[in-house]
């Protein structure tokens, strides 16, 4: 019996107040995968702390599924298949994520890289890319403020409504999990990703250099 | 004990007053933006073929922090620095509203590396709001789930996160007269580290196949698993609660976990080792490197590691608690050791948002601290955070990070800070594996495969780039003893028959409590406040090392630490020949040295910022959302 990996990037399921997240867990919890022994993964840390686990689990999975938002400029709500075909990276570009994923911060593309230098990926690894719209969090959480601040009272958070285009996140999430575990590579739909389709890093430190300049001289 | 700043004195009891005949004692002084501007053209007339200071607008930024350098490379130096914070956190916000029994388990999320430390400062916040005092085995658990925590984040800053800046594959592209010196130069503490050369612990620094990172990310696999046999899970463990904890110990727990942990006994020698190797070459190789980074030590740590005799989680004994922990709290300004008190820390403390994405607040809920000391309006239990996206503008508003000071000092936070102030203040308990000299810290590392070691750190004549480095490489060491310290007076616990590790508690329905958890991250100063009413929390705040570090500059222009420390370095890297190739080693290596960590500052992202919200999250509903 295959034994499949559901990883979901970013995900947490103790916040209430924003549904999406909580709706997905409950429904992927529930999925039905007759034939695939399959294990739901938090991976709502660095990239580091995950291939750790990996190594250290002494279940070798056939198949991973990750399932994270990502910004590939797609129309809000997208939601798209994708297998992962790795590719190579210079030492320099692969550090370079790595010091991301060391200051704390979680990304899917930085998980596929680190992960895949790390040799954790089996084989099969399908990505679950959401495109969620810019503002989502930062919105419901202004908008939680400013229910808070216009009562002029403390109340506890109630839970937000799933919304429609939410709920459609969510069952089309679903149900791709559902093809991806059952049928992996052989899963109808799958775009390629590769390396070079990563979003590029950010660069840290953006240095302005005065114009014209011409070194004096050589420093040694 | 004085403030040079706030108008507040303190009489024979330590008690805190405003200073009467002030109209309006924290008022301030706002630089505005002509004087900005003023600012920006004597930057130009010092710089000749400055024709005009045009920033960069560094628009659409995708990680969570951006730092801006204005250099000039015909003279190496730095002109000009900004520091941004680019994605909004917003637990503050979140926890508003809430059960406080939820406080722990979600402000954990706000660092995707560190969640542990601050699911604890919330316990201990909780915990002092509504009184709660956790039995002596539960503070004593904490204690060695923090250790677990600072010896996991403490190597990955220094071979995974720095590392790499000393590796022969920079030093060799960026500095190669500095490659080639260290080739040949020679190791000091071969004995404790097997290297023969300092060009032989470079090439294994060398990131992703270097044996020292290696042998690092090995080692932050040992300490969380750790901190997974006490806590059960980790990151973002989930049994730290206010009153304690919530895991079951025994004899054999702590066997196991004093048989993880024994590695890092000869492991601190050796990062203590190849550290100071390193460092000292450099300023052989070139004396500039004193400059990297310098700033003059100004710094805040609240201590960590409670003493089980001591700790009561009440305000009004803090003081008293504060300094029996296992890192002494403390303010040092200018390199002079001010207070150790939690009390006149917590009275100093300010945060201001006139360079940051966010409203002013007007309300004054709190004049005085529990104990009737002054508090300022712009005191973290005074702060109501209310986001308000908008562009960048240098001159006013560029970062989502606020800026924390103390005594209305800028100042710097780190696991450096905890080494510096506990050894200037001589006031840790009685141990025999460490010791504070009021000059330095000295602990003794325990024989495994090396011999035993005397490790001593003293207060370095320069405060730089390499200073906090070496710092942190000696903090491995004094992390590790106290966790033995910790790990013994757990072991004399169970013998003793103790074996509650957790206060029950109720949450009241009426009344207003506050609290606020003093503590630090592997990155150093942590605190969290709380307000509970009504039982939910009316007002959460969380303050962390990377806002005090990363933060913009304050409404009267002095500058944050990463923007003054940037400023300060020359600029040594000598292997370009044009802008095209300029690697920025220089600067990159002052900004690492603070170990950042941006998630803690930042999180979310709000419209009107031209950023979008799906890379940069650590946890808040986040990836998905």
């Amino acid at each position: 019996m295959p034994r499949v990996a559901i990883g979901l990037v970013g995900y947490y399921q103790f916040i209430r107040g924003y549904p999406l997240g909580p709706e997905l867990r409950e429904r992927l919890d529930g999925l039905a995968a007759p034939g695939c022994e399959v294990t739901i993964h938090e991976m709502n840390w660095g990239p580091i702390p995950i291939v750790q686990d990996f190594q250290a689990s002494p279940v070798r999975y056939d198949r991973v599924v990750l399932i994270g938002a990502v910004d590939r400029g797609r129309e809000a709500g997208a939601v798209t298949p994708r297998l992962w075909l790795g590719g190579a990276l210079e030492v320099m570009a692969v550090q370079n994520r790595v010091f991301e994923a060391v200051t704390g911060i979680i990304s899917l593309d930085n998980l596929l890289v680190i992960g895949a230098h790390f040799g954790i990926w089996p084989k099969e690894l399908v990505v679950i890319e959401v495109q969620l719209s810019d503002n989502s969090i930062g919105e419901l959480v202004i908008d939680e403020l400013q229910v808070n601040h216009d009562k002029g009272e403390v109340s506890i958070v109630g839970q937000y409504p799933l919304a429609p285009e939410a709920r459609k996140v969510v069952d089309d999430t679903v149900e791709l999990a559902r093809q991806a575990v059952a049928l992996g590579a052989g899963m109808p739909g799958l775009v390629p990703l590769s390396v070079e389709q990563l979003n590029p890093l950010a660069k840290v430190c953006h240095n302005q250099l005065i114009e014209d300049c011409v070194l004096r001289s050589p420093i040694n | 004990m004085c403030f040079q700043n706030l108008p507040i004195f303190f009489d024979e009891n330590g008690k805190a007053h405003l200073k009467e005949g002030v109209a309006n004692p924290y008022a301030y002084r706002t630089q505005t933006i002509g004087e900005r501007d003023q600012v920006l053209a004597q930057i130009a007339r010092n710089n000749g073929q400055l024709r005009d200071v045009d920033f960069d607008p560094v628009t659409r930024v995708a990680g969570a922090l951006a730092f801006h350098s204005t250099v000039n490379l015909q003279d190496r130096r730095v002109v000009d620095t900004a520091s941004m914070a680019t994605l909004f956190r917003g637990y503050e916000v979140i926890l508003r509203g809430r059960d406080p029994r939820d406080a722990a388990f979600i402000s954990s999320r706000a660092c995707g590396v560190c969640g542990g430390v601050h699911a604890t400062a919330s316990a201990l916040c909780v915990e002092m709001a509504l009184g709660i005092k956790p039995p002596p085995l539960g503070i004593v658990m904490r204690n060695l789930m923090l250790s677990c925590e600072y010896l996991y984040d403490n190597p990955l800053h220094l071979f995974i996160l720095a590392g790499p800046d000393f590796s022969e594959a920079l030093v060799r592209d960026t500095n190669p007269e500095v490659w080639e010196k260290a080739r040949v130069a020679p190791a000091r503490f071969t004995a404790l580290h097997g290297y023969r050369t300092v060009g032989d612990i470079m090439t294994d620094l060398n990131p992703l196949t270097g044996k020292l990172y290696l042998e690092a990310l090995e080692m932050t696999r040992v300490a969380r698993e750790a901190y997974v046999l006490l806590g059960g899970k980790y990151p973002h463990p989930e049994t730290i609660v206010p009153g304690g904890v919530t895991t079951t110990i025994t004899t054999t727990t702590l066997s196991e976990f004093y048989l993880k942990l024994k590695a890092f006994f000869d492991y601190s020698k050796k990062c203590i080792g190849i550290w100071d190797d390193v460092y000292d070459f450099m300023y052989e190789a070139n004396p500039q490197y004193r400059h990297l980074g310098e700033l003059p030590p100004t710094m805040v740590d609240f201590g960590q590691w409670d003493h089980e005799d001591h700790y009561d989680a009440t305000y009004k004994n803090c003081n008293a608690w504060g300094e029996k922990r296992w890192s002494t709290p403390g303010s040092v300004v200018n390199g002079k050791l001010v207070t150790t008190r939690l009390t006149d820390l917590n009275v100093g403390l300010e945060e201001f948002v006139e360079h940051s994405y966010y409203e002013k607040w007007t309300d004054y809920p709190f004049k005085t601290d529990p104990l009737g000391n002054p508090i300022s309006p712009n005191h973290p239990w005074n702060k109501t955070t209310i986001p308000r996206p908008g562009q960048q503008n240098w001159k006013e508003r560029y970062s989502w990070a606020c800026t924390p000071t103390w005594d209305r000092h800028t100042f710097e936070a780190g696991a450096y800070a905890r080494v510096y102030i506990s050894a200037l203040a001589k006031k840790l308990p009685k141990s025999e594996y460490v010791e504070s000299t009021g000059k330095s810290l000295v602990f003794n590392l325990a024989k495994d495969k090396l011999p035993q070691l005397r490790a001593e750190w003293k207060v370095p004549p320069v405060w730089n780039a390499f200073e906090r480095n070496r710092a942190r490489a000696y903090a491995v060491g004094f992390n590790m003893m106290v966790t033995m310290e910790n790990w013994v007076r757990a072991q004399d616990l169970l013998k003793r028959g103790e074996r509650k590790v957790s206060t029950p508690f109720k949450i009241p329905k009426s009344g207003r409590h506050i609290g606020v958890g003093f503590w630090g991250a592997g990155r150093g100063f942590l605190a969290h406040w709380c307000v509970i009413e009504k039982g939910v929390l009316a007002n959460y705040q969380i303050s962390t090392p990377s806002t005090v570090n990363a933060c913009p500059r304050t409404p009267w222009g002095e500058q944050g630490a990463y923007e003054r420390a940037v400023l300060n370095t020359p600029i040594i890297e000598s292997n370009f020949k044009d802008a095209k190739d300029f690697r920025g080693i220089d600067i990159l290596r002052a900004i690492r040295s603070f170990d950042p960590c941006m998630p803690c500052t930042t999180h979310t992202m709000v419209e009107g910022a031209d950023r979008v919200v799906t890379r940069e999250v650590t946890t808040c509903a986040c990836g998905i959302g």
